[in-house]
Formats: structure tokens, sequence, C-alpha cells
């Protein structure tokens, strides 16, 4: 279905998995992306490697999300901008049964398994989630770490958890809590605290809608002080003729 | 004719005969003392420009089929090297393309530029206009999001109110019963194609330009100003500047704020089976969507739309004064002006809901379009005439 798309998509991950430390600086990051800490290496010299939120999200995402979302329009070789190594991707593509060059799909075989195993709300595919959700980026990350305990008084349908972010939203959510404190070791020893979660989580999922953001900015500008350094050429040659011609 | 080439001339010239002489018009083309507005039309050109070879990279990799074509998209704006660039300069470029193309449209409607003898430049630009139109609405299509679908599902189905002949002239255009894959791919062929038309008609449009000269803007103020420059070089400076202010309004649009050209509907793939909550086209093509919304019948809608871009085609008939210049006939002033705040109405209208509020409103807009065109400016045409009949002193020369 997919195989025109091959030819190009190898060669752009081949040439992505030659140079992917960096391109991956360059095209994304201010601050080069480091290799986790060996083992091989003194822990106390070896410094934490540092990481981007939506670097922090991907793990999340590969942990917690997936397990009941898809991320359909994009494939795991996509990844690649926010996780290095190649060989870490293929592992996680193939524990779910699929390639580098395959969306990262729902885990439920159907969409009628998929309901039944959420009270009966399929898990929506997260590929545009940031741009698409009323409340964009601001209302997934309060969301995520809204759960609150159920109040006295309060009851429940079957299957449905109390969140009052989310309940500005749905009549009944049935999302069970993903995020749970220190559910995750970063490799850049944070600390996996709900809120810390929720808010790299959101990063990840803005990062997945629109993953050319910062590439576009910086060309963006830099065509900018292109035009304005050549109208200004232009607009003093203009003054000029307007004299003499 | 010696066989050999003249040792003083150029290599090409002996070959290319032509292009000494083409060139050498260009650059001494007289202008007359134009405005900024007249600095538009080469901000179309680079605008189609770049719609043009940023199509064709996007055609390399587009799949005009059913089941690929949304996933093609996607794949070009995360996979295809720079492709994401590419589609947004297509995507944000064709909002740019339709402001410039309006304001240059407006800007022959106020100025006279439709007036003998430069009624075939306005025809070739008004017919410009339409393919770019339809362009626009097939190129729409081609991403298989919900707005495509939606937006072509009523766009075609206002072909079915043609009586008679209506359900089976869709039928037939369509290729099926309904919105599908067949034609899916009959949009994508048409509007590739529709490009390289569109390429030679701005050609004819250029040359008919060239045949009669710019059009005055100062002529029928009081101190008509007849000096002219040659195009080379102060007004491809002034041409090259306003460019490149335009391109740099388009980086703003493209590069810091893609979310105000796109439509959230259209990265969630076609679903025939659910509607999306409000279907509205993209703003270029507002002002005739309003209009069919406007007319309680869907034939009345579809003559109305079709009638309020005929009568722009008529205009040079319509408005037969020897005055150009808005600016200097205070009726005119006052029509275009209320036609501008109309067009602009129709588009606000088209892009909300069919409330009581805009649908009244997109009336009042239609009435002004069509008082404008066939009442105002024929009477004052009438008028304008007969007083240059008493008082032969008024140049019609441009």
């Amino acid at each position: 279905m997919r195989s025109c798309f091959h030819p190009t998509g190898m060669v752009f991950l081949a040439a992505l998995s030659l140079t992917s430390i960096s391109t991956t600086a360059r095209a994304n990051s201010p601050a080069p992306v480091q290799a986790p800490a060996t083992q091989a290496a003194a822990p106390t010299a070896d410094p934490l490697p540092t990481m981007r939120p939506e670097e922090r999200g991907l793990m999340i995402f590969q942990q917690v999300c997936s397990s009941c979302h898809s991320m359909e329009r994009a494939h795991y070789g996509d990844m690649i901008g926010l996780q290095p190594s190649v060989t870490a991707l293929q592992h996680w593509a193939q524990q779910r049964h699929a390639g580098l060059e395959s969306p990262i799909a729902s885990p439920y075989p159907s969409v009628a398994v998929g309901k039944a195993n959420n009270g009966g709300d399929y898990p929506p595919d997260l590929s545009h989630i940031a741009r698409t959700i009323r409340g964009g980026p601001n209302y997934i990350r309060q969301m995520l770490a809204g759960y609150r305990p159920t109040p006295p008084g309060v009851t429940l349908a079957p299957n449905t958890y109390y969140n009052p972010i989310a309940l500005t939203h749905h009549h009944k959510f049935k999302m069970r809590p993903p995020l749970h404190e220190g559910m995750i070791t970063f490799p850049d020893g944070t600390q996996a605290t709900i809120p810390q979660m929720a808010s790299d989580v959101t990063a990840f999922l803005q990062w997945a809608d629109d993953s050319h953001r910062r590439t576009r900015q910086f060309i963006g500008t830099a065509v900018l002080l292109y035009l304005t350094l050549l109208g200004g050429v232009l607009l003093a040659l203009w003054r000029l003729l307007k004299r003499t011609a | 004719m010696k066989d050999s080439t003249p040792p003083t001339g150029h290599w090409l010239d002996s070959r290319l005969p032509f292009l000494r002489p083409f060139c050498q018009h260009m650059a001494r083309f007289p202008m007359p003392p134009v405005n900024l507005l007249w600095t538009i039309g080469a901000c179309l050109m680079v605008a189609f420009g770049l719609m043009f070879v940023s199509g064709l990279f996007l055609s390399l990799h587009y799949q005009p089929d059913l089941s690929l074509a949304f996933d093609s998209v996607e794949a070009i704006e995360r996979r295809v090297p720079s492709g994401w660039l590419i589609r947004s300069i297509h995507t944000g470029g064709v909002s740019l393309l339709f402001a410039a193309l309006y304001i240059h449209v407006g800007r022959g409607l106020w100025y006279g530029s439709y007036k003998a003898p430069r009624e075939i430049v306005w025809l070739s630009g008004l017919f410009l206009m339409l393919l770019f139109m339809t362009t626009a609405f097939a190129g729409y299509v081609l991403p298989w999001g919900q707005m495509s679908y939606w937006g072509a599902t009523v766009i075609t189905h206002a072909v079915e109110a043609i009586p008679g002949i209506g359900h089976g002239l869709l039928v037939y255009l369509l290729g099926e019963d309904t919105l599908g894959g067949v034609a899916l791919h009959r949009f994508f062929i048409l509007h590739f194609t529709l490009g390289f038309i569109i390429a030679a008609i701005v050609g004819l449009h250029i040359l008919c330009l060239h045949g009669t000269g710019s059009s005055n803007p100062t002529l029928d103020s009081p101190h008509p100003d007849r000096t002219t420059r040659p195009f080379a070089p102060f007004y491809v400076t002034k041409d090259c500047l306003a460019v490149c202010v335009f391109l740099a309004i388009f980086t703003v649009l493209i590069f810091f704020l893609p979310g105000l050209l796109s439509k959230l509907d259209n990265i969630i793939p076609a679903n025939p089976l659910k509607t999306p909550a409000d279907i509205t086209p993209e703003w270029y093509l507002a002002p005739w969507f309003a209009m069919l919304r406007a007319i309680p019948s869907r034939l009345g809608g579809l003559i109305a739309a079709a009638s309020s871009l005929l009568v722009l085609f008529l205009l040079p008939w319509l408005d037969r004064s020897p005055r150009h210049n808005a600016t200097y006939r205070p009726l005119v002033r006052l029509g275009m002006g209320f036609f501008f705040i109309a067009f602009i109405t129709l588009i606000l209208a088209g892009m909300h809901g069919a409330t009581p509020l805009w649908v009244w409103l997109s009336r009042g807009a239609m009435l002004v379009w069509f008082l404008t065109f066939l009442v105002l400016l024929p009477l004052v045409a009438y008028r304008e005439r007969q007083a240059a009949g008493n008082a032969p002193t008024q140049g019609e020369t441009p």
C-alpha cells in the first residue's frame, strides 16, 4: 500500500541514521542530544544527558499512551527526530509487530475491542490531537494532571473517572488515570511527577502534530532577514531612480 | 541574406531574431505615472510562479487515489525531505494569490482599466480569475480531508440544481453516483492541467496589455500627467520592491502563522458518514458560497452566483463613459466603495454559519453588487457621455 514511499523513506531514514545526531541537533534542538549514559562510564563523573520535554514525552507515549491510543499518521521511524537510535526504534516497533515504516497503529485489533476495553469509548488517535482537541495543548496538560479522588456525594457511572478538567468536555470521562508518580525513570534525572509528565507528554503531542515548528521558525526568520536586506537595497535603488530617471 | 552570422551580432540573435526586439520592447515599454497598486500584477506573477513550482514538486509525491491520498499528504508533511516546506508554500500561497488577485481586479474596477481599448486585457484577466477559482477548488479536494470531501460534495451538488440534466450531468462529471475515487482522480488531473493552462493565459493577458499599454490613473484628474518612463529600470525596481514586501507578508503567514490559513477539519480524513459541524469554504471562494446560500432556491443561487461573475465580463459595455478613474466620478466612487464593502461582507458571510443575520447581509451585499454594475454604472456612464458630447474636450486616449 505504501510501497511508493519506500525508496524515499528508506533513503531518508538511511541518511538520518548515518547522521542522526548531527541532524537532530541541527534541525530540532539548540542543545545537542547525548546518548544515554553507558554502564562502562564512571557513574559519578558522567553528567546526565539533557533531554528536551518532547523526548521525555516520547518515552511516556511509548510506555503509557500507546498501550491504548494510536498515532496512525506517524510512522515508528518518524520518531527519529526525538530518539536518534534506530535500533531502539526498531526494537519498539518489533515489540508491536511492526516495522520502522509502519504507522503507529492502535494496539486493539478492532474498534469494538478498543471500545470494550475502555468502557465504551474508543481511545482517539493522537496524530493531531494537540491541534484538533478543544482547548488545545493547555487542555491536554491540565486534563492529564486533573484526576482527583471522587468527592463524597458524587456517584460515577461504571468505568468512568473523576476529572474536573475533562468533565468540561465530557459527561462521562472514560480514560483511566494514565500517569502515576515515579512510573518512569528518565535518563536525565527528571523527577517523574504527574504535572511534569503531563507537561512532557503534551510537548510530545505538539511535536507529533507539528514536528517542523522549530525549523520552520528558523527558516522563516532567515527568509525575513534576507527580504529585509533585499528590500532595503531595492528601496534605496528606487528612490535613487525616482530622482534621476 | 548571408549564411554566415554577422560578427558583431550575438550568437542567439541570428538564431532567435525576435529575442532582442522582444527584450528591447519589454525594457522600453512606456509606463504612465502609475501608483503602487499597479505593482500587484507582478506580485501575482510571483505568487503564481511559486504555486506552479511548488505544485509540480508536490505532484511527485501525491497519490490521487482514494485510499492513498490522505496518507500521501501526511507523508509529504512528515517524511518527504522539505515536503512540509513545499506544502506550506502551496497551501499558504493560494490565500496570498487570491488576496493579490482580488486587489488586482479591484484596482481594475476602480481605475476603469476594463474600458476601451483594454477590453481583452480585462476579459482575459477575468477568465484567469475563473480558472484560478476552479483550480483552487479542485486543489482543495486533493488532500481528501473532511473539509475537502464535504466542501466538494456541497459545491458539486450545486450542479444538480440545473433543471432536467442536473443529476445526469453530476454523475457524468463525477464518474459515479457519489464523490469518490474517480472524481478524486479527475480533480487531480483538472488541478494539474489547469496550472499549465493558466500559465498560457497569463502570457496572453500580458501580451494584450503590451498591445495597449497600461492605463493612466491621472488622466481624469484636473492635472493629467502624460509623461511616460521606460519600464526598465524604474518600474522593474518598483515591482521588485513590491514583490519583496509581498514575499515578506507571505513569509510571516506561512512560517509564523500557519494556523491562520488552515482548517482544522482538513487534518481529519474524509468520512462520508460523518458531516462536520459546519461546512465552510476557504475565504477566497466564500463570496460565491454565500450567494448560493442566500437564495432559497438552489437553481436561483446557482444563477445568482454565475451572473455575479457574468456582469463583470459585461462591464466594458455596461460602462462606456470616457472617464476612467472612479476617484473623479463621485457616484461611481460611492458605488465602488459600496461594492468593495459588499464583497468583504460576502466573504465574511460565506465563512460564517447560515444564520439569518448573515443570510440577510449576503442578500443585501448581492443587491449592492448587481445594482452597482447593472444600474449605477450604466446610468452614470450615460450621463457622462451626454456631458462629454456637449463638451467634446474630454480626451479618451490612454
